[in-house]
C-alpha cells in the first residue's frame, strides 16, 4: 500500500464529521488531517496544510447557503492540484452543475448517505485526487423519470442511445449497462461513440468523456429558455 | 299713522295697483283687439301676454316680499297696460284730433318705456332682484334716462311716431317746434329701439350668472329653455312664411304656427314664476323629471339637425342632379353632427351638470371612492370634486393640518372626524370669479354641504386606512408564513437529516465491524430504511421551502422542479430574472404557483406537455403555466390548492388566472408585483 491520500473534512454537524472522518479513515487509503465544522477554517487548514482532497459539506455556518461550493472554487482557484467532494443533502442538479459547471476534473458531488457507503465515498476521494469526477447516481436518478425525451440538446440521439445516456450519468460501467439492456457490451461501446459523437466530446479522454455527458443530461434538464 | 314713510307705502302698494289696472286693462282691451284684428292674428300676442300677468299676479301674491316679485308685477301690470294703450290708439287714430292723438301716444311711449325698463330690472337683477355689482345700479337707474325720450319724440318730430306695426297714415304732430327736429328724429329711434331694453337686461345676466351661486344658477338657467324655445319658433316661422311667399298658409300650418307661438310666448312668464317660486322644480332628487326635460332638450336639437341636414338635402335636391343631392346630404349630415353632439353635451352639462347639489357631489364622492384605495391619490380626487362641485376656486383635504402651507386663508375650513378623533380638515378657497370680501363666500347651504362632504371624507379614510391595514396584515401574514417555512425547512435539514445520516454512517461503521451474517443483514436493512426515511425527509422539506429557492432564486427552483416534472416541462424566462433576486414573498409565491399547477397537470390532467414561463410586465412579474392537458371548468372546480395560492397573491398585491375548458388544456396565470407588497 503506497502513500495515504491526506484528506481535510468540513462538516458543521459532529455525528455526520465524525461518522466520515472513520468511513474515509477506516478505508485504509485516507489520512484525514483534519475536520473543521465551517468553510472559513477548511480554506485555512487548506492553506496550512496542502491536504490532496477535501470533503465538505454545503450549507454551513455563518450564511447557511451554499458555503461549500463557493470555498471549493475558491480552493480549487488558489490550489489546482486539490481534489474536492461535495457531499450534499440536496438532490438537485442544479448544485451539482454549480460545482461541476465551470471544469469537471477533480469535483465530485455525493449526497451526504454515502458515508453510509465507505466504498463509494473513497472511491470518489480517490477519484477527485486523480483529477476524475463523480456525480451520485442518486441525483441523475431524480431527473431519470423519462423526461429526457423533448429535451433540446438531447434531441439529436436515438431513443435507445438516450436509454445509454441515462445509464452512464447514473455511474453505471458499460458491462453493467449491456446486463441491463440486454446488449452486447461492444454494441454498448459503439452507441457511447456515437453519443459523445453527437454531443461534441469526440477528442476528449474517455472518463472526461463520460461526466461531459452527464453533466449535458443535467444541465439540459428544465433550463430555461430565453423568451 | 304718525311718522309713516309714503314712498315706503307708494313703493308696497304700486304693484297691488298696478296689477289691478293691469286687470281692468285685459278684461276691456281683449274683446276690442279681438274684433279689430281677428282671434287668429291676435290670440298669440294677447294669450301670451294674458300668461304673463298671471304669472306676475301669482308670484307677488306668493312672495310679496321678493324684490325680483316686485319687478315682476310692475313689468307685468305694464305689459297689459300697454296693450291695452296701443288698442286703444289704434281705435282713436282714424277719427281723434291729432292733439288729443298725440298726448295718447305720449301716454303709451311713457308707459310702455317704464314697462321696458322694469323688464329690464326683472331680467337685469335676476333672480333675486338685488342689485350686485355697481355697475348694475349705474346702468338699471340710467334706463330711467330713457322716459326723456317721448318727450322728446313729441316736441321734435314733424309727425306723430304712431306703432309702426299698425302701418297707420302719418299724423302731423300740432307740438312740433322745427328747431328740435334732429333731436325729434335721434328720439325718434331710441323709441322704436326700446323693446332692446330687455335684451339690455338679458345681457347683464351673464356676469351675473358667471358670478352666482349653484342655487341662483339654477334659477337663472330657467330661463333659458323658453328662450331658445323662441328662437326655435321664430327660425319655424320664418321658414313657413318663405315656404307661402303669397302670406297665405295654409289652415294646418297657421293654427300650428299660432299655438306654437302661444306656446313660446307663454313659457317665459312659466319660467320666470318657476324660477322664483320653485326653482328646484326639477332638482336632482327628481331625475325622473330631469330626464324628462333632457329628452326634450335632445328632441329639440336632434329635431334641428334633422331639419337643418334635411334642408340642405331638399335645397340641393332642387339645383342639383339626384346622385349630387344625395352626396350633399350625406355630407350636411356628417357636418351637422359635431355641432348636433357639442350641443348635445351642452344640454347634458345643463341639465346634470356642474352644480353644487349635495347629491350629485356625494355621487361623484362615491364614485372616487369606488376607484381609488390609496390615500395620496384619494384625497387630491375629493378635494377636485368638491372643488367642481361647489365651483370653487380651489379646496383641499388635508390629513395633516399642522403642516404649514403658503396658501390662501380658507373660506371655510371643516374637521374631518370620526369617532371624536379629528382625522383633518377639508378646507374651501372662494367661489370662483369673486374674491372672498365680495361675492366668493360660501353660502349656509355650501356648509352644510361641505360638512355632509367631511362626514363622507372620514368613513372613506377609514375605509382606506382599513383597507390598507388588512392588505399590510395579508402581506404579514405571508411573508410569516414563508419565514417559518423556510425555519422549519431549516429545522430538518440542520437538525433531523444530518442526525439521519450520522446514523447511516454510524450503522455502516457497526455492520463492518460484525461478523455475525445475520446481524450484518439485519443491519443492512436498517440502513436501507434508514436511506428511505432520508429520501423521504429529503422531499418532505424541499416540500415546505426548496433551498434552492432561497439560495439560487424563482427561475433556479423553476428549472429544479421543471427538471423533476414526470411530465415533459419546457420552461421559457425572460434572461434577465436569472441574476435579479425578487422579494423573498414573491419569489414564494410564484414557486408554489408553479410547483400547485404542475402537480395539478401530472395528476389531474394527465398532459402531455407543459409550458411554464416568466416574464417581467412592467414593474410585476407574470408567471404562466400551460398544459395540454384534459383540463376543467373553472366555474365548478377549482381546487383548494390554486384557492389557496390565490388568497396568497391577493394577499401579495397579485392575482390569479385560470383559464381552462373541459378538453383544451389549462392555462395558470399569476401575476405579482415585483416590488414588495
Amino acid at each position: 500500500m503506497g502513500e495515504r491520500l491526506r484528506v481535510a473534512i468540513a462538516e458543521d454537524h459532529y455525528l455526520v464529521r465524525e461518522g466520515t472522518r472513520r468511513a474515509l479513515e477506516d478505508s485504509g487509503v485516507v489520512e484525514v488531517i483534519a475536520a473543521v465544522g465551517t468553510a472559513i477554517e477548511l480554506e485555512q487548514v487548506v492553506a496550512r496544510q496542502h491536504p490532496d482532497v477535501v470533503v465538505t459539506d454545503i450549507r454551513m455556518p455563518p450564511g447557511h447557503h451554499t458555503e461549500g461550493i463557493d470555498a471549493a472554487h475558491r480552493i480549487r482557484a488558489a490550489h489546482p492540484r486539490v481534489g474536492v467532494v461535495v457531499l450534499s443533502q440536496y438532490a438537485e442538479s442544479t448544485y451539482a452543475l454549480e460545482l461541476l459547471g465551470g471544469g469537471t476534473a477533480g469535483f465530485a458531488y455525493l449526497l451526504k448517505e454515502r458515508v453510509g457507503d465507505p466504498r463509494q465515498l473513497v472511491h470518489a476521494v480517490t477519484e477527485v485526487a486523480a483529477g476524475g469526477s463523480v456525480v451520485d447516481p442518486d441525483v441523475v436518478a431524480a431527473l431519470v423519470s423519462g423526461t429526457a425525451r423533448g429535451r433540446s440538446t438531447l434531441q439529436a440521439l436515438t431513443d435507445r442511445e438516450r436509454d445509454v445516456l441515462e445509464r452512464m450519468a447514473q455511474g453505471r460501467t458499460n458491462a453493467a449497462i449491456a446486463a441491463q439492456l440486454h446488449l452486447s457490451e461492444s454494441s454498448i461501446e459503439k452507441y457511447a461513440t456515437s453519443i459523445f459523437a453527437k454531443l461534441g466530446f469526440r477528442d476528449e479522454p474517455e472518463t472526461h468523456r463520460r461526466v461531459a455527458a452527464v453533466l449535458t443530461f443535467l444541465g439540459d434538464a428544465g433550463r430555461a429558455r430565453p423568451l | 299713522m304718525v311718522g309713516h314713510d309714503w314712498s315706503v307705502t307708494i313703493r308696497q302698494r304700486l304693484p297691488a295697483l298696478l296689477l289691478l289696472a293691469g286687470a281692468v286693462a285685459l278684461v276691456t282691451t281683449v274683446p276690442v283687439v279681438f274684433v279689430d284684428h281677428g282671434v287668429a292674428k291676435e290670440l298669440p300676442w294677447v294669450s301670451g301676454i294674458a300668461v304673463f300677468f298671471a304669472a306676475a299676479v301669482l308670484v307677488w301674491r306668493r312672495r310679496p316680499d321678493h324684490p325680483a316679485a316686485w319687478w315682476f308685477a310692475v313689468a307685468g301690470a305694464l305689459v297689459v297696460i300697454v296693450q291695452m294703450l296701443d288698442g286703444l290708439l289704434l281705435r282713436i287714430s282714424a277719427s281723434a284730433e291729432p292733439a288729443v292723438l298725440a298726448w295718447a301716444v305720449l301716454g303709451y311711449q311713457l308707459t310702455s318705456t317704464v314697462g321696458m325698463v322694469a323688464l329690464a330690472h326683472l331680467f337685469g337683477l335676476f333672480p333675486d332682484g338685488r342689485v350686485r355689482h355697481a355697475y348694475e345700479r349705474r346702468v338699471l337707474t340710467g334706463l330711467w334716462w330713457l322716459l326723456a325720450l317721448p318727450p322728446l319724440v313729441l316736441l321734435g318730430r314733424p309727425t306723430l311716431l304712431l306703432p309702426s306695426y299698425h302701418q297707420l297714415a302719418d299724423v302731423p304732430n300740432p307740438y312740433h317746434l322745427t328747431g328740435l327736429a334732429p333731436l325729434g328724429a335721434v328720439a325718434g329711434v331710441g323709441v322704436e329701439l326700446l323693446p332692446a331694453v330687455f335684451v339690455l337686461g338679458a345681457f347683464l345676466l351673464v356676469p351675473r350668472y358667471r358670478r352666482a351661486d349653484a342655487a341662483d344658477r339654477q334659477r337663472i338657467r330657467w330661463l333659458l329653455p323658453p328662450i331658445m324655445f323662441a328662437a326655435v319658433v321664430v327660425a319655424i316661422d320664418l321658414i313657413a312664411w318663405r315656404r307661402f311667399p303669397d302670406g297665405s298658409p295654409s289652415l294646418v300650418a297657421e293654427v300650428g304656427l299660432t299655438a306654437l307661438w302661444i306656446l313660446a310666448i307663454a313659457s317665459l312668464p312659466i319660467a320666470i314664476a318657476i324660477a322664483l317660486l320653485r326653482p328646484t322644480l326639477l332638482d336632482v332628487d327628481q331625475v325622473i323629471r330631469k330626464s324628462l326635460v333632457y329628452g326634450v332638450l335632445w328632441s329639440l336639437i336632434a329635431l334641428t339637425y334633422v331639419a337643418a341636414a334635411a334642408g340642405l338635402g331638399m335645397l340641393a335636391g332642387r339645383r342639383f342632379p339626384l346622385g349630387l343631392a344625395i352626396a350633399l346630404t350625406v355630407a350636411a349630415t356628417l357636418l351637422f353632427q359635431p355641432a348636433r353632439r357639442r350641443l348635445e353635451r351642452a344640454a347634458d352639462r345643463w341639465v346634470f351638470g356642474r352644480r353644487a347639489d349635495p347629491t350629485r357631489l356625494i355621487t361623484d364622492l362615491g364614485a372616487t371612492l369606488a376607484e381609488t384605495l390609496e390615500l395620496e391619490r384619494l384625497l387630491p380626487r375629493m378635494a377636485d370634486t368638491l372643488q367642481e362641485g361647489l365651483g370653487l376656486r380651489w379646496a383641499r383635504v388635508r390629513l395633516d393640518p399642522s403642516a404649514p402651507l403658503d396658501a390662501e386663508e380658507p373660506a371655510l375650513t371643516v374637521p374631518i372626524v370620526l369617532d371624536g378623533e379629528r382625522l383633518g380638515v377639508v378646507e374651501c378657497g372662494p367661489r370662483e370669479g369673486g374674491a372672498l370680501s365680495e361675492g366668493g363666500a360660501l353660502s349656509a347651504d355650501d356648509e352644510a354641504v361641505v360638512t355632509t362632504f367631511a362626514r363622507q371624507a372620514a368613513l372613506a379614510v377609514r375605509n382606506v386606512r382599513l383597507t390598507a391595514e388588512l392588505e399590510r396584515s395579508r402581506a404579514r401574514l405571508v411573508r410569516a408564513q414563508d419565514v417559518e417555512r423556510r425555519r422549519i425547512e431549516r429545522d430538518l435539514h440542520d437538525g433531523v437529516q444530518q442526525d439521519l445520516v450520522g446514523l447511516i454512517g454510524q450503522a455502516a461503521r457497526v455492520r463492518s465491524h460484525l461478523d455475525d451474517e445475520s446481524a450484518g443483514s439485519a443491519l443492512a436493512d436498517l440502513q436501507d430504511g434508514l436511506h428511505h426515511v432520508l429520501a423521504d425527509l429529503r422531499e418532505l422539506a424541499h416540500g415546505i421551502h426548496p433551498s434552492l429557492l432561497s439560495d439560487r432564486g424563482l427561475l433556479a427552483a423553476v428549472e429544479a422542479l421543471a427538471a423533476r416534472s414526470a411530465v415533459p416541462v419546457s420552461v421559457w424566462a425572460d434572461p434577465q430574472l436569472r441574476d435579479r433576486r425578487l422579494p423573498e414573498a414573491v419569489e414564494g409565491a410564484g414557486y408554489f404557483t408553479v410547483a400547485e399547477a404542475l402537480a395539478n397537470a401530472g395528476k389531474h390532467a394527465a398532459a402531455n406537455r407543459i409550458d411554464v414561463s416568466l416574464a417581467r410586465s412592467g414593474e410585476g412579474l407574470r408567471i404562466t403555466v400551460c398544459d395540454d392537458g384534459a383540463g376543467f371548468d373553472p366555474a365548478t372546480a377549482v381546487g383548494e390548492g390554486l384557492a389557496n395560492l390565490s388568497e396568497r397573491l391577493a394577499a401579495l398585491g397579485g392575482r390569479l388566472e385560470v383559464a381552462s375548458h373541459p378538453g383544451d388544456g389549462t392555462t395558470v396565470t399569476a401575476r405579482l408585483r415585483a416590488a414588495d407588497g
